[in-house]
């Protein structure tokens, strides 16, 4: 009987055993799963790989975004600005804009003007010329961007203050705001082209339209200047945008009565009433309340 | 006098050796200039995108500048035309339009001298 029990007791206790051996053992493997998840997690190797992953993604939809871009013309922003600068490169000798460039302050009191009149968030360049084939003119470029040309000798015949300059160029930007200078370029296939996909057709042709463009400007700039209307819209806008700051507006209508004296008086600068229409009829539009005289 | 010696040499290597990062030209080409102002002598000219390793020079009287190393040249550039990050290139974007315009030497450093000689100007309230 007593060897029945103890037969009993070891049979029960080994089957008792088993179910403790595969519980533990389970519970060593989720513990040592869990301690690998946590160092896993710890390691941040999850965290990386979802990382790469998103980079990579990043990196195929911006190889797509390029590929297609390359088969593009430039958009409008970035070809005017590109265009307005390559002219000036090629025209370095010409304008002679690589000098040791005078000091004149003209940069700030532009700045502090546009803020007053409200042009605000403008980034605007200003390029000195130590000759006057240009006496001044503004290019165009990106959207809310600027290219003056301006000329020392032009400034230093007309004898011009800080406050004209300021007008002058505050001219001319209201030139590029209209769009006037595209407007008059001849070339006008490759602008309608700006930012579209480019054919088999263009990409032949789109090198010699560019030559062709960049001869315009020149034209334009050197030759054709502006018409009698926009001459007369661009008066009328600085007349309206001036009228609440008599200083301003006075110091508008004296650097245009400078530019009428400059261009009887001087013949070097008898091609400037053709580039910038009829200063005396500017006077005119202009229909100040008072005389006022040049100090 | 070798420590004395041992002590000016790490202090100067300090001075210049004090390695800030790398920042990336901003604009479509530039100048490294041999001192810190736009009508110094060009170390080299360098393109959009072009990556430099900043140093932090202790010398804050050219405080619009800074010393930069761009392979083995080193000299100064304006800080407005650098980035932490880097910029969207014209030359990268429109890299077919770029390559046949077919710039020359010539080109390439009279328009890197077209960023010296701008008085850059922005209307920010």
């Amino acid at each position: 009987m007593m060897k029945f029990l103890i037969l009993f007791i070891l049979i029960s206790t080994n089957t008792y055993s088993d179910p403790t051996e595969t519980e533990m053992e389970k519970k060593v493997d989720q513990v040592e799963l869990n301690e690998l998840k946590d160092v896993l997690i710890k390691d941040k190797l999850y965290e990386n790989a979802e990382k790469r992953k998103r980079t990579l993604e990043k990196i195929k939809k911006n190889r797509k975004k390029f590929t297609k871009a390359k088969s593009y013309f430039p958009s409008s922003s970035d070809f005017w600005e590109v265009s307005s600068e390559y002219w000036l490169v090629k025209n370095a000798p010409l304008l002679k804009w690589d000098f040791d460039k005078p000091v004149y302050g003209i940069g700030l009191h532009l700045k502090k003007t546009l803020l007053k009149l409200g042009f605000v968030e403008k980034n605007i360049k200003i390029i000195y010329s130590k000759n006057d084939v240009v006496p001044h003119f503004a290019l165009p470029t990106s959207k809310e961007s600027y290219i003056f040309v301006l000329s020392v000798p032009f400034i230093k015949v007309m004898d011009l203050s800080k406050v004209q300059i300021s007008m002058l160029l505050l001219e001319d930007l209201l030139r590029v705001n209209e769009q006037y200078f595209i407007e008059n370029l001849k070339t006008q296939s490759i602008v309608k082209k700006l930012g579209k996909e480019i054919t088999e057709k263009d990409l032949k042709n789109r090198m010699r339209e560019f030559n062709n463009l960049i001869s315009d400007y020149s034209d334009v700039i050197f030759n054709r200047g502006y018409t009698f209307q926009q001459q007369f819209e661009v008066t009328r806008k600085m007349n309206d945008l001036l009228k609440p700051y008599p200083d301003y507006w006075n110091a508008y209508y004296q650097l245009c009565q400078k530019r009428d004296i400059l261009t009887r008086a001087n013949t070097q600068y008898k091609k400037y009433m053709k580039l910038y229409p009829s200063p005396v009829m500017q006077l005119s539009w202009l229909k100040p309340k008072e005389q006022t005289t040049i100090p | 006098m070798r420590i004395l010696l041992v002590i000016t040499f790490f202090v100067s290597t300090q001075v210049l050796s004090n390695e800030y990062g790398v920042e990336y030209f901003t604009k479509i080409f530039g100048h490294v200039h041999d001192k810190p102002y736009e009508l110094a002598a060009s170390e080299t000219a360098i393109a959009c995108g072009f990556p430099v390793k900043v140093f932090e020079k202790q010398d804050h009287k050219y405080k619009d500048w800074v010393y930069v190393q761009t392979g083995d040249k080193k000299g100064y550039i304006a800080k407005k035309y650098l980035s932490k990050s880097r910029p969207e290139c014209f030359q990268k974007k429109y890299n077919q339009f770029y390559n046949d315009l077919g710039l020359s030497l010539s080109d390439l450093y009279y328009w890197a001298r077209l960023y010296d000689q701008y008085i850059i100007i922005d209307t920010k309230p």
